[in-house]
């Protein structure tokens, strides 16, 4: 339950979160959105974070606006999930928009590839015959 | 404890964890406003402890919310 971890006091509203939970960076993309309507302060003890939320609307609803933080929360909490999780794909995607742009890239990145494999082909010969000899 | 105390009449102390607010974009705020914030120096080594002169509540909360401006865009 939400209410659990929300205090409200008559100029601000206390938000609790689990550590384990919200990382830091969350936190902060929530509370930049925020910057605007609220005043932001932020504290940090064993595994937990209190926001402090401060309108700078006297007349706004204090409980409504903890509730907008939290929305905000999981709004950056699920992108920056889903950025870690599609990191791969968007390396890949930029990688070939960047090409795309300068044919010449693509050969460099060949010619390096081709490298690579002959090096690591090398270094298995190697392996392989030194392998051979400490049987002899 | 709340991270802004009312330390005078028109005075207050700001607590800001070390592990959530950088030393850099701090520093050139406190450079940048040093006729009425500055840096306690405490032996604290969890937190920062600033001092505001002559201010309003409002004028800290400011104070703090472009310094989480800066420690987001920094």
């Amino acid at each position: 339950m939400p209410e659990k971890h929300i205090k409200l006091a008559s100029d601000h509203a206390e938000i609790i979160l689990n550590a384990k939970v919200y990382a830091k960076e969350t936190i902060f993309a929530a509370g930049y959105v925020f910057l605007d309507k609220a005043y932001i302060l932020l504290d940090q003890a064993a595994d937990k974070f209190f926001v402090y939320l401060y309108p700078q609307d006297e007349t706004a609803d204090l409980k409504k606006l903890a509730m907008e933080f939290y929305n905000e929360l999981l709004n950056y909490a699920h992108y920056f999930t889903r950025v870690k999780a599609n990191a791969d794909a968007i390396k890949s995607l930029m990688q070939r928009a960047l090409f795309s742009t300068s044919p010449s890239l693509v050969q460099e990145a060949e010619e390096k590839e081709i490298e690579d494999l002959i090096k690591e082909l090398e270094e298995e010969e190697k392996n392989a015959s030194g392998a051979k000899k400490g049987k002899k | 404890m709340l991270p802004v105390q009312k330390k005078g009449k028109n005075s207050y102390t700001l607590k800001l964890h070390k592990d959530l607010y950088k030393q850099a974009p701090l520093e050139s705020l406190l450079k940048e406003d040093k006729g009425w914030v500055r840096n306690l120096n405490a032996k604290d080594k969890t937190y920062y402890h600033c001092e505001l002169k002559n201010a309003q509540l409002k004028d800290v909360l400011e104070w703090a919310n472009y310094l989480f401006y800066l420690n987001k865009t920094s």
